[in-house]
C-alpha cells in the first residue's frame, strides 16, 4: 500500500506542483498510511531540510483526516494559506511555524503579554479547531490539564479539588477579561420541524423550553442534555477574573440572574431563561436554585389561577424549601405551644404532684 | 451506697456528643451554603470544609455506634420497634400532649435494656437506621459527584440527590429543635441532660 501512495505521489507530481489546493496535499497528508511509512519512504516524498526543527511538536500529526478538517473552523482554507512557505512539491521536510497572529492578532498579543510558554500549535491542533461555543468542558480543559496535572493543581488550592472536571471550564474562571455562562448542549435531536425558539426572537423562554422537550419526546427522539459552566468568550489572559474569586456568583441565586446559553445542534446559539436551569436533572451548583423572596413576590402577585400554576412549575426544585420551612416552623410552633402550656400549667402539676 | 444503673454507656455518651456538636455544625454549614445572603458565620468555602469534616465524622459515629448496637446485641432491645411499639404510640402521645400537663407521671421508666418508650424507639430507629445512612450516602455522593458518577445517574441524577440530602437536613433541623426541647421534660429540667453526661438519671 505504501509503495502504491509513493508511486502516485511520483506519477502526479508534476500535476501536484501546478495547482496547490488542499485535495492535492491530501494526497500525501489525507490518507493514515502516511503515519506507518518508514523515515526513507517518506523522505522520498519530500526535499530535505538542512536545518533541524526549530520550534516543539504540536498536537497535529503528519496524518489530517479530510473529513474532521472541513468541518473544522479552518476547513475552508487552503493548506497554504498557513503553510505559505511551500512553494512547491515536493516540500522541504522541515517546514517553518505557523504564523498565527496573521488571523488571531487579538488574541496572540493577550497570550503574549501573560507569560504562558506553551505555543498555539501545542494546546489546540490547527487543523481540527471547532467554533469556541461547540467546545465543551472536557475538550477544552484537556490542553490545560496536558501541563498542569491534577495533583499539581489540587496543592493550588481546594478549590480546584472541586471544579477539576467535565462541567466547569478551567477558563470559565481564569479568563480575566471574559464572562461566563451556563451552557446547556442538547444533543440526539436532528428533525428541523421542531424548534426550540419557536418564535423566532432570539431567546428560548421556559414554556417554549417545555414544549420544545415535550415535542422532542413525542416524536420519540432521545435527547441528551448536558449544563456546563464555559466562557463566553476566551481571551487567553489567563489571571483569575474578579468575579470568579466570589463563589457566589455561581453557588447562590446569582447564577440565575445570567442567562444561560442553549445550544442545539441544527440552531444558531439562543439565549434562554434561566428558570430552565432549575429543571436539569443533572447540573446542581449548591445553593443556586434555593427559593427566594423574589418568588415568593412572584407567586403573591400572582392572581390568575392559570399564571399561579405556571409560576408553580416554574418555581421547580425550589420548592424543597417552602417544604422545609414548613417542616422547621412546625417543630418551632410544637416548642412553641407547648412550652407555653408547660409554663402555664406549672402550678397546676406541681398541685398534682404534691397531692 | 446504692449502685446507679448505667442508662448510656460511656461510648454511647462520647458518640451522642460528638454527633451532636457536628449535626449542629451540618446543619449551620449546610445553610450556610444555601442562603448564603443570610447566614455568614463562615467563608463559603470554609463552610464546604468544614461540611465535609462533620460529615466524614458523623460517617464515623455512625459505623462506631452501629457495631456496638450490633455487637453487644442491644440494637434489637434497644432500637428496633416491634408490632406492640405501634399501638403504644397512642398512651405515649396522648401524655405528651395532653396527660404531662395535668401533672401526671410518665408511663414509661427507662431501663439499660429498653431505655426508650414506643415513641422514642420509632423516631429514633427511622432517624438514625433510614434517614441518616441516607443522608449520609447522599452526602457522600454530593461530596465527590464526579466519583459516583454512575450511582448518581442511576438515582435519577445530581438534582434528585441534592433534593433528597436537602429535604433530610429539613427533617434532622426540625427534629433537633424538638429533641432538644423534649430532653428538658425530664423529672427536672436538667435530668435527661445529666443522664446523658454522667450515664444515669437520679
Amino acid at each position: 500500500m505504501r509503495s502504491v501512495v509513493i508511486f502516485i505521489f511520483l506519477l502526479c507530481l508534476p500535476i501536484l506542483t501546478s495547482a496547490l489546493e488542499k485535495d492535492v496535499c491530501f494526497e500525501c497528508h489525507g490518507k493514515p498510511e502516511i503515519l506507518s511509512m518508514s523515515p526513507e519512504e517518506r523522505d522520498q516524498m519530500v526535499t530535505p531540510s538542512e536545518k533541524e526543527q526549530e520550534w516543539p511538536k504540536g498536537l497535529s500529526s503528519l496524518y489530517i483526516d479530510p473529513e474532521r478538517f472541513a468541518s473544522s473552523s479552518h476547513g475552508g482554507f487552503n493548506c497554504l494559506d498557513c503553510h505559505n512557505d511551500i512553494s512547491g512539491i515536493p516540500h522541504p521536510q522541515k517546514l517553518g511555524r505557523v504564523d498565527c497572529s496573521l488571523c488571531h492578532n487579538e488574541v496572540a498579543q493577550i497570550y503574549e503579554s501573560n507569560g504562558h510558554p506553551a505555543l498555539c500549535h501545542q494546546c489546540h491542533d490547527p487543523h481540527y479547531v471547532k467554533p469556541t461555543l461547540q467546545v465543551q468542558a472536557k475538550d477544552r480543559n484537556l490542553p490545560c490539564l496536558n501541563c498542569h496535572n491534577k495533583k499539581e493543581l489540587l496543592s493550588k488550592g481546594y478549590i480546584h479539588s472541586k471544579h477539576i472536571g467535565d462541567k466547569v471550564s478551567c477558563t470559565a474562571c481564569h479568563n480575566a477579561e471574559g464572562e461566563s455562562r451556563v451552557f446547556i448542549f442538547i444533543k440526539g435531536h436532528t428533525s428541523d420541524e421542531i424548534k426550540a425558539d419557536s418564535n423566532d426572537d432570539g431567546f428560548v423562554s421556559y414554556e417554549e423550553f417545555k414544549k420544545y422537550l415535550s415535542k422532542v419526546k413525542e416524536k420519540g427522539a432521545q435527547v441528551k442534555i448536558e449544563a456546563e459552566l464555559l466562557p463566553l468568550n476566551s481571551f487567553h489572559n489567563y489571571v483569575v477574573r474578579e468575579e470568579a474569586k466570589d463563589c457566589l456568583t455561581c453557588h447562590s441565586p446569582r447564577l440565575l440572574t445570567k442567562k444561560p446559553i442553549l445550544l442545539l445542534s441544527d440552531e444558531r446559539p439562543l439565549e434562554a431563561d434561566p428558570s430552565i436551569l432549575t429543571r436539569l436533572f443533572h447540573f446542581y451548583p449548591i445553593g443556586s436554585d434555593r427559593f427566594t423572596l423574589l418568588n415568593l413576590k412572584e407567586l403573591v402577585s400572582e392572581k390568575e389561577p392559570g399564571r399561579f400554576e405556571n409560576i408553580l412549575f416554574k418555581i421547580g426544585w425550589r420548592w424543597l424549601d417552602l417544604l422545609g420551612y414548613i417542616f422547621i416552623i412546625g417543630a418551632i410552633l410544637f416548642v412553641g405551644l407547648h412550652g407555653i402550656l408547660r409554663i402555664l400549667t406549672l402550678k397546676w402539676r406541681k398541685k398534682h404532684k404534691e397531692e | 451506697m446504692e449502685k446507679r444503673e448505667i442508662l448510656h454507656p460511656l461510648v454511647v455518651r462520647i458518640c451522642h456528643w460528638v454527633h451532636a456538636v457536628c449535626i449542629v455544625l451540618l446543619i449551620f454549614t449546610g445553610f450556610q451554603m444555601r442562603f448564603t445572603e443570610v447566614l455568614n458565620i463562615f467563608s463559603f468555602e470554609g463552610s464546604v470544609k468544614l461540611h465535609n469534616f462533620c460529615g466524614f465524622l458523623v460517617l464515623f459515629i455512625f459505623l462506631v455506634l452501629g457495631a456496638y448496637y450490633v455487637f453487644t446485641g442491644k440494637f434489637r432491645k434497644v432500637y428496633l420497634p416491634r408490632s406492640e411499639d405501634l399501638k403504644k404510640v397512642p398512651i405515649y402521645a396522648n401524655y405528651y400532649f395532653i396527660r404531662y400537663f395535668f401533672g401526671e407521671p410518665h408511663p414509661f421508666t427507662p431501663k439499660p435494656d429498653d431505655k426508650f418508650n414506643s415513641l422514642q424507639k420509632i423516631t429514633y430507629f427511622t432517624l438514625m437506621f433510614l434517614l441518616l445512612p441516607l443522608q449520609i450516602l447522599t452526602g457522600l455522593f454530593l461530596w465527590d459527584p464526579s466519583a459516583f458518577k454512575e450511582v448518581i445517574t442511576f438515582f435519577g441524577g445530581i438534582k434528585v440527590i441534592a433534593a433528597l440530602h436537602l429535604l433530610l437536613a429539613y427533617t434532622f433541623t426540625a427534629f433537633v429543635i424538638a429533641h432538644i426541647y423534649l430532653a428538658t421534660l425530664g423529672h427536672t429540667f436538667f435530668s435527661h441532660f445529666k443522664a446523658m453526661i454522667l450515664g444515669y438519671e437520679d
